[in-house]
């Protein structure tokens, strides 16, 4: 019996041929699926940009307190230092600022990603629950009292953000401050980068502000509807039968609820909530998952390797979640992507429309402002317009790059550019 | 006289960095009514020899550094192909040289009828013929093709053909320009035997009557022994050896086509077996799988009451059976000790049937028979193969009897236990006791786990081992055993080929110490020569584990070395079983004669030639 004939046959010397690569690729370093997924994702131009403004408006949103602040953020009186800012911060801030810290801390920290992500998603939820109880900022902000001392000569140090105004400050001791273009105010000092608006708030605060509530509803609408859409799809792909008949019927009635009617709807019963509006988004929207994951699984159900998990006797949570959902995880993602986006605009319509947050900043309730003023205040219109445009852009751009990044026909064309 | 002349041809293919290098340097000459084999193992360069010489590579991802393919005309001119214009290469395709592919279900359009297109083809290389005249030449071609009632057919779309009948309608689109040369890439390798003879046959006798050249490549060197006058033999982008087929396939000189040809599977030596002591130790062996999984049944507290009595039961038919064997003692065939002992498994009358669905309310108007009344039985240290062409039901029966699939009627039992009934819970445990390894190296490991959770992940749900270090020892034993390197736990199965990831499914399969695996076609999508390694390895673990196998094949070489019994299926139901020696030799079903006879030998090609 010769040996030699039955291995594959070792590479030889001569020339670059194909197993010779092919070698040298099973010599590579294994690398698991994400990671490949993540280089080839940033490796793109398109996902590069899109996620870059994402990344800014993460820093914006988590930092907003300090980024706009009419309280200063360090400020000594009459002999006695403090940080109004800081002692000012809303629980929802210290949820911001914890979810940052977190989500540094566990990138950096080795483990498996789900784990990290549940790690996450626990610390989050402790950090607001504490903040909820624990945290209890003046309930009355008066936010002229700091320009009121440093014109009475009292201050001795002040440290302000760099935009001096918060989203809600009126800027009422100033008098009728109105709307006024970008730096165009009246030479008491004041400038306002992005003008100000109807009540004479700083339209660049309120943006800043307003940038977590279109990173907010996007992601927790989008997760909502991840996971209901996940769960009902996946239990139709894999039992079919009648499971997957009622699954259908169920997604068909969600398809047929208009998503802005139930939000006015519910708008019109139960008052203005941002939680509210998300949870709407979320549950009207998780159809079109349900109905990828119920594709995918079915596809996967009759792969080889998950009937070997099936012989193999696995219980079916681990075949389900373990050995179908990360295969079919992928064209999930890239829809995902298109969600964000698409809850960013329902929110933006919401609030252009009237229905959204009365006194909270967003950019779509800008845009009303922009339309119901007698002129037309190109930079109310403008701003808030082009932030939306270039937040929706960039979650298309990623979720276009993604579905390249996980298609490995489309990866091998994007390596030739 | 030379048709097709290909000089020192070069085909740098890039991946979009690198380039390499697909073709290196092979020379070789096609004579007119000369049937060249082209044959070699997958990656070998022998379909980009011909896709050059197509100037079908696609554009801007190839390049031909050197060489030329010079297509001689039968007045003496030549035309050189190799970067010509593709004004040029429009011509010659289709018109001088015709190209048929390997996968007749995707090389025709569905939504075109087969005679419009062959009429596209020929209307373009034939201007000169009117309508009438081409609607007569394409019902000649599909007679010349043997195509049932080819007036008819040329209305059908591609998806009312049978692969056979594609393939033939492919041949005839080939041939209805009447080009100088005809390029076969694997053109029978997607269809059965029985068809594939037909093919081959009818190839064969256009190519004779018609006097053309023909550019065969396969990777099968029994249909070179049946088709070929000239063979080359490639191996990495070269021609390593070249010669009359007689020659080379009975004293090839270069060591790569003696092993090429060592490794077909009836070449293979047969290892030795233990063949007097057979009937007790395989008996002792089904005997202590049904003692383990009396076992398996009492740890298993949650089956309840039943469990209990009827691992009492399989318990007892185990001690039963290690009488059995004594009694028998040594001399009993294997044959007859197995139906004594009662088999490790086996099925009554299983039959498994789709139901089919019409109309508004889904009602069943009719049953797919896939498996209808099947009864099989394998014993522990035995290769059983079920052989059968595509369609046949093999593979359903073999999903049926690991109860992927729900079997209509009928009963499987394992290690004397019936199983047929039983519910997913209660079948958990005893999933332990039947693995399965399935055809697609490329569809079998979850691609999104490394090696070592695929291999540890049953172990816990099992129980099989105390922590996950001696899981990962017993994985990695495993490897070795498998004749895989330790470090492969850490890879992600797609750094591994196709023999390599069937080696670990085959793993996978090992790791929770089944006493029966079955086999779904594992070697069919391999390399000759790492088939054989497979093969091999199999043998070895049978024969030392006294595992029980049931081995689901087309391929009648795999099923003389491996398989000590073997069972014919046709259409739902097994026509002839038997011991593997007995069936090869003396077939008495006439589906077996004929399916034997199709099978494409190189021993029986080269004694006739």
């Amino acid at each position: 019996m010769t040996d030699a004939v039955v291995r594959d046959y070792p590479p030889a010397g001569a020339g670059p041929t194909p197993q010779s690569a092919a070698e040298a690729m099973a010599q590579a370093r294994a690398r698991a699926w994400s990671r490949q997924v993540l280089l080839a994702l940033v490796r793109r131009t398109g996902a590069r940009l899109g996620l870059a403004w994402i990344a800014v408006l993460v820093l914006v949103a988590t930092f907003a307190p300090f980024i706009a602040n009419s309280h200063p953020l360090y400020l000594v009186v009459d002999g006695v230092a403090g940080s109004p800012a800081l002692a000012h911060l809303e629980p929802v801030d210290l949820v911001w600022l914890a979810g940052f810290a977190l989500a540094v801390v566990l990138g950096l920290a080795p483990g498996r990603l789900w784990l990290r992500v549940a790690a996450w998603l626990g610390g989050v939820g402790l950090v607001a629950i504490l903040a909820y109880a624990f945290v209890a900022p003046p309930v009355l902000t008066i936010y002229e009292q700091y320009r009121e001392l440093e014109a009475e000569g009292r201050v001795e140090r002040i440290v302000r953000a760099p935009i001096p105004y918060s989203a809600k400050d009126y800027l009422r001791d100033y008098g009728d401050t109105g709307i006024e273009a970008p730096l165009a105010a009246a030479g008491d000092g004041r400038r306002h980068w992005l003008g100000t608006e109807d009540n004479g708030a700083d339209v660049a605060a309120r943006m800043i502000h307003a940038a977590r509530i279109a990173l907010g509803i996007g992601f927790i609408a989008t997760g909502i509807a991840l996971v209901i859409g996940t769960l009902i799809g996946g239990l139709m792909g894999y039992f079919s039968g009648v499971v997957d008949i009622i699954g259908m019927r169920l997604v068909e009635i969600f398809e047929a609820i208009p998503t802005l009617f139930l939000l006015l709807t519910f708008v019109a019963f139960f008052g203005r909530s941002i939680y509210m509006m998300m949870i709407i988004i979320g549950i009207t929207s998780w159809s079109g998952y349900a109905r990828y994951v119920r594709a995918e699984f079915l596809k996967l159900r009759e792969q080889d390797f998950v009937q070997a998990a099936v012989a193999c006797g696995l219980p079916l949570p681990s075949i389900l979640f373990r050995h179908m959902l990360p295969n079919g995880l992928a064209p999930l993602l890239v829809a995902a992507s298109f969600g964000v986006a698409s809850a960013i605009l329902a929110e933006a319509t919401l609030s252009f429309l009237g229905l959204g947050l009365v006194d909270d900043p967003s950019w779509g309730q800008m845009l009303n402002q922009a339309v119901q003023s007698s002129t037309f205040n190109w930079w109310l219109a403008v701003f808030p317009g082009g932030a939306i445009f270039l937040t929706v852009f960039a979650y298309n751009l990623v979720g276009e790059a993604l579905r390249d990044a996980v298609d490995p026909h489309t990866q091998k064309a994007g390596a030739a550019r | 006289m030379k048709l097709l002349e290909i000089d020192g041809l070069v085909t740098e293919l890039s991946d979009g960095r690198d380039w390499l290098r697909a073709v290196a340097g092979v020379s070789l000459a096609v004579r007119r009514g000369e049937t060249y084999c082209l044959v070699g193992e997958s990656g070998s360069g022998k379909s980009v020899t011909a896709l050059s010489v197509m100037g079908l590579l696609p554009a801007g991802r190839h390049r031909h550094p050197a060489g030329s393919i010079r297509l001689h005309d039968a007045d003496g001119t030549a035309t050189e192909l190799l970067g010509a214009p593709e004004a040029t290469l429009a011509q010659v395709r289709g018109g001088r040289i015709g190209m048929i592919f390997q996968e007749p279900m995707t090389s025709l359009n569905p939504v075109l009828t087969i005679g419009e297109q062959l009429d596209e083809a020929l209307a373009l290389h034939q201007p000169e013929l009117d309508a009438e005249a081409r609607a007569a030449r394409i019902v000649a071609a599909l007679e010349e093709v043997r195509m049932p009632d080819p007036a008819s057919r040329v209305r059908e779309y591609p998806h009312r053909l049978s692969g056979g009948q594609r393939q033939r309608v492919m041949i005839a689109m080939a041939l209805v320009c009447e080009p100088a040369l005809l390029i076969a890439d694997e053109p029978t390798t997607a269809l059965d035997v029985t068809v594939q003879a037909g093919i081959l046959g009818l190839m064969r006798e256009l190519q004779q009557r018609r006097g053309m050249g023909m550019l065969f490549i396969t990777h099968d060197l029994g249909v070179v022994a049946q088709i070929a006058d000239t063979v080359g033999v490639m191996r990495r982008g070269e021609l390593v050896e070249n010669g009359p087929v007689a020659e080379v396939l009975r004293r090839p000189r270069h060591p790569y086509t003696q092993s090429l040809i060592a490794a077909l599977p009836e070449r293979l030596e047969r290892p030795g077996r233990p063949r007097v002591e057979w009937g007790r130790s395989a008996a002792v062996a089904s005997a202590s799988a049904a003692l383990d999984l009396a076992n398996t049944g009492r740890t298993s507290g949650g089956a309840g009451a039943t469990a209990a009595a009827e691992a009492a039961s399989a318990s007892a038919v185990a001690r039963a059976a290690v009488a059995s064997a004594d009694r028998a003692g040594g001399a009993a065939s294997p044959a007859g000790s197995h139906a004594a002992s009662g088999a490790l498994v086996e099925i009554r009358d299983l039959a498994v049937h789709f139901p089919v669905r019409r109309g508004l309310l889904r009602r069943v108007v009719d049953h797919v028979r896939a498996v209808d009344g099947v009864s099989l039985e394998v014993g522990a240290g035995e290769v059983v193969a079920l052989v059968g062409e595509s369609g046949c039901g093999k593979t359903t029966l073999g999903r049926a009897l690991l109860r992927l699939i729900e079997p209509t009627a009928g009963s499987i039992r394992l290690a004397g236990r019936d199983i047929t009934r039983l519910q997913r819970q209660a079948m958990r445990p005893l999933r332990r006791a039947m693995q399965v390894v399935f055809q697609d190296p490329g569809s079998s490991l979850n691609p999104r786990l490394p090696i070592v959770t695929t291999l540890t992940e049953p172990m816990r749900v099992h129980g099989i081992g105390a922590d996950d270090a001696e899981r990962r020892r017993r994985a990695a034993e495993l490897l070795e055993r498998v004749e895989m390197p330790a470090d492969s736990l850490w890879r992600y199965p797609h750094e591994f080929s196709g023999g390599q990831r069937q080696r670990l499914a085959i793993a996978r399969a090992l790791v929770l110490e089944p006493r029966f695996v079955l086999c779904d076609e594992i070697t069919s999508a391999l390399d000759v020569s790492v088939q054989a390694g497979i093969l091999r390895l199999l043998r070895r673990l049978v024969d030392e584990e006294g595992l029980g196998m049931l081995f689901i094949t087309h391929n009648m070489g795999v099923v003389e070395f491996l398989a000590d019994r073997m069972a014919v299926m046709h259409q739902g139901r097994v026509v002839e079983s038997g011991p593997t020696a007995e069936v090869l030799r003396t077939p008495r079903d006439p589906y077996t004669r004929t399916l034997l006879a199709a099978v494409p030998r190189l021993d029986g090609a080269l004694a006739q030639g």
